[in-house]
């Protein structure tokens, strides 16, 4: 009886195992991310889109540590939307941040209606465990 | 719009989560909770009173007994059988739920829930 019951155990896991596979391959197929693929490719192996996105992270990085302690001016955010501006200018990190958004759109999509299904939210309950932000 | 296949795989996979004894026991256990009219009660009663006990804080108005009640009634909430059902099953429910995106977070190579769950407040 314990080795039938383990085996019902068992092969519910190994459903679940099937069929969560089958949505991450269902994604991988996807048109989203395959253009997210694509285009982190040719991000990887441009030099002017890598230095744009490290001009504009550094940017970045003054601009959320200011916030963090309260200390922004209203020329900060102009410096912020200045250097976002600059950044999207060049082609290849931009493909590569809208794709990037359009992938994670998907996901927050697929989770909304599996969620709504499901009657309760499954990435909340999925994710790592962790700090708030991990 | 979710593409017509995406659809069709996210549906098998909802039905065999909704196949698996710990879902199915932690929606009943979510469902015994929202019901539960005493529990709902004594949260509405605690954050009705904590609301107004902060102000007195502020106000450096807040008794001793003031927090002693407030003390009593999150206990009472935190020993509530029903609450405690639901924290038990929702701990089984977590781990079945991370195993299924360990799945898909390997076949897609990033973590799936992580970029789908809806942005929490303290990390924006």
């Amino acid at each position: 009886m314990k080795e039938e019951q383990l085996s019902v155990e068992q092969q519910t896991l190994e459903r679940l195992n099937f069929a969560s596979a089958g949505l991450g391959k269902a994604i991988i197929n996807s048109e989203p991310y395959n253009n997210f693929i694509k285009a982190r490719n040719r991000f990887r192996i441009d030099e002017s889109a890598k230095d744009a996105s490290m001009e504009y992270n550094t940017v970045l990085r003054d601009y959320q540590m200011r916030a963090n302690y309260g200390g922004l001016t209203s020329d900060d955010e102009k410096i912020i939307e200045e250097a976002r501006k600059k950044a999207m200018g060049n082609n290849v990190l931009r493909d590569s941040h809208t794709s990037q958004e359009k992938l994670i759109g998907l996901y927050q999509e697929v989770n909304e209606y599996l969620s709504e299904k499901l009657k309760f939210n499954f990435a909340e309950l999925a994710k790592p465990a962790g700090g708030c932000c991990g | 719009m979710i593409e017509t296949q995406i659809k069709y795989i996210t549906d098998e996979f909802v039905r065999s989560l909704q196949s698996t004894p710990e879902v199915i026991e932690y929606i009943d256990a979510l469902n015994n909770y929202e019901s539960d009219m005493e529990l709902s009660s004594l949260t509405e009663k605690y954050y009705s009173l904590s609301a107004e006990f902060q102000k007195k804080q502020y106000d450096g108005t807040l008794t001793q007994p003031e927090i002693a009640e407030l003390r009593v009634l999150a206990s009472r909430i935190q020993n509530n059988k029903v609450n405690k059902e639901l924290a038990e099953k929702q701990n089984s429910v977590k781990e079945i739920l991370r195993g299924c995106n360990a799945t898909i977070s390997n076949e897609i190579s990033m973590d799936f829930a992580k970029l789908a769950a809806p942005t929490s407040g303290c990390c924006g």
